[in-house]
């Protein structure tokens, strides 16, 4: 279980890389063909904020696994041991029920979409294809925040450093 | 009692360790749900729409190539060519990390990241010519604060979208005030420089032909912001291109030319890059969800009407403004505060008749000037651990450098031509 949870990861985040990669060589191709082909590429904007729809919240998923959302916690950090723990662990129960929510009021978006059959201005993409990051998003989220409850009720400490960011910053 | 709800119960979920971005969505479904503003799922559908803006994807680039470049080894040699000019002077070691530190910024944009680099490479320099470390490092940390002011400038592309301005003459305004930022830290480190006693070294001078050496050598990063604001200033690319183009660019320099980089490292950097702008992203969704319901609440006009009546000038209103922005950047990302404050202090300052784009620098460097401030000091931390000191020493010796960039902050607020003129012009 340990191993498949590991393996998901280490995919999502190369899922993460590649989609910045294509978003990169679409950004790029844009510029080319504006100035050196004179004739500008017009589905590319549509599709480029789509991926990064996407970007935006597999990435929020990942960020959860890896403790980068941004928190603060000097106030909860004031407090003896066993009511920070407390208090850790209810505000990690709030963001479960919080992203359960976002994903189920994602997937209403998304059906909404395909009911109506929305579609974009320049190239007709359908909306749902971005929306529908939403719920798949938010529901890995929420497995997230789900081991996360775990791992902090087990002791491991629940949020990355400032420390070990800069540390994380400086090794590269 | 729509303010309170909405506003107080966000405060309450951020304090209580909630992260922001979640704070936002919890309190608006709570407040939408007892106050019935509208069905949940018209505001959820903000999550989407606030993020459907092509601007946005500048900010994912300027990550990746900052990622990028930073890979190089590019401090080292600027702060090598800095160095031919400042070094003969006094606190001349102190000029050039600011300087370097003002040249980094335009090319990576972050805080933490120019004093991190710059820093570890000025420290043992600075430490054998006699400078205190904690001293050395409060130079450090204090000189990262230039980093999101001068473009290109994440913040500046978060304070665009989210309040419909130009980011293109929000980059063009943040140059100079930039630049003042670091001449009133120059200034400040001259005067500290005097009574820790390094005087200005007489033995060096100035050589042209090693000033072009090293000009030479770091002919790469030097061509980044050249590259990144000529391009934007003579209306060739938007912000968002200038972008695309820097990190082709950086992947040429860095993997082609000087090799430090291959295609596994590469696919790292661009993982990281795009979890760290999702982290962006992921606020910029939930505060669309937030600005929703505080609208339909009618917050803002709730809460120009109350600062209206405690602030009955343009001064007073601007002072009670930077005062309120300085706090929120001592204990919140600055990031997070630009895309939930501006498009709720905008509508206010704007009654006094300031410009949306003055604005726009003036929250921004409020909430940088918050990295060297403890507790949540993103600078102060960059310095404490590269140098291993406490933050309390340099806590200490960071005060005159803090009182420098509020100075510069007053000027900045107060004569907004200085933001202006290059918009004015271009």
């Amino acid at each position: 279980m340990n191993k498949f949870y590991e393996g998901f990861n280490r995919f999502e985040k190369f899922v993460l890389g590649l989609i910045m990669c294509m978003l990169l060589i679409m950004g790029f191709a844009q510029v080319v063909f504006r100035f050196v082909l004179e004739m500008p590429l017009a589905w590319a904007e549509e599709l480029m904020t789509f991926l990064m729809i996407w970007v935006a919240y597999l990435g929020a998923s990942a960020a959860t696994n890896e403790r980068k959302h941004i928190i603060v916690s000097m106030f909860v950090d004031l407090l003896p041991k066993r009511l920070r723990l407390g208090f850790t662990v209810f505000s990690q129960i709030l963001w479960l029920a919080c992203s359960i929510a976002m994903a189920y009021l994602g997937w209403h978006i998304t059906l909404n979409y395909i009911n109506r059959g929305a579609v974009t201005l320049g190239g007709k993409y359908p909306f749902w294809c971005a929306s529908i990051a939403i719920p798949i998003c938010m529901s890995l989220m929420a497995i997230r925040v789900v081991v996360l409850i775990i791992q902090t009720l087990r002791g491991e400490s629940d949020v990355i450093s400032q420390e070990e960011i800069i540390r994380e910053e400086l090794d590269k | 009692m729509n303010t309170m709800l909405l506003l107080g119960l966000f405060f309450l979920f951020v304090v209580m360790k909630v992260p922001v971005a979640i704070s936002l969505i919890i309190s608006s479904l709570i407040s939408c749900y007892v106050l019935d503003l509208a069905p949940l799922t018209a505001i959820a559908g903000s999550a989407m729409n606030s993020l459907f803006s092509y601007p946005l994807l500048a900010i994912p680039f300027y990550i990746f190539a900052g990622a990028i470049m930073t890979r190089g080894g590019i401090s080292k040699k600027l702060c090598d060519w800095i160095g031919t000019v400042f070094n003969r002077f006094t606190g001349g070691l102190g000029l050039v990390t600011v300087v370097a530190s003002a040249f980094f910024a335009a090319i990576s944009g972050s805080a933490t990241a120019t004093t991190a680099s710059i820093g570890s490479m000025m420290l043992p320099e600075m430490e054998e010519q006699g400078y205190r470390r904690p001293y050395a490092l409060s130079i450090a940390a204090a000189g990262g604060v230039i980093g999101p002011i001068i473009p290109p400038s994440i913040m500046l592309v978060l304070y665009g979208v989210g309040t419909e301005t130009s980011i293109g003459s929000l980059f063009l305004a943040g140059l100079l005030p930039g630049i003042l930022l670091a001449v009133f830290l120059c200034f400040a480190i001259y005067l500290t420089a005097r009574k820790e006693g390094l005087y200005s070294n007489k033995d060096v001078h100035f050589s042209f032909a090693a000033f072009g050496e090293t000009m030479w050598k770091a002919k790469w990063a030097i061509l980044i912001p050249i590259i990144i604001l000529g391009g934007i200033y003579g209306g060739i690319f938007t912000p968002t291109e200038a972008g695309a183009v820097c990190c082709i660019y950086a992947i040429i320099v860095v993997m082609i030319i000087e090799r430090t980089l291959d295609l596994k490292g590469l696919i790292a950097c661009a993982s990281d890059a795009a979890l760290i702008s999702a982290t962006i992203f992921i606020l910029l969704a939930s505060a669309g969800i937030f600005g929703k319901c505080l609208t339909l609440a009618q917050v803002p006009q709730q809460l120009s009407a109350a600062i209206l009546t405690v602030a009955s000038n343009k001064v007073v209103m601007l002072l009670l403004v930077n005062f309120l922005l300085l706090l929120v950047g001592c204990v919140m990302d600055g990031g997070a505060a630009v895309v939930i404050l501006a498009p709720l202090l905008l509508p206010v300052v704007q009654a006094f008749g300031v410009d949306p784009i003055h604005f726009g620098v003036i929250i921004c460097l409020n909430l940088s000037i918050g990295a060297i401030t403890p507790p949540v000091g993103s600078c102060l931390f960059a310095a404490s651990i590269i140098g291993d000191t406490s933050l309390e020493k340099i806590s200490k010796e960071i005060i005159p450098f803090l009182i420098a960039e509020v100075a510069a902050l007053m000027v900045i607020v107060f004569i907004p031509q200085i933001s202006m003129i290059l918009v004015s012009m271009n």
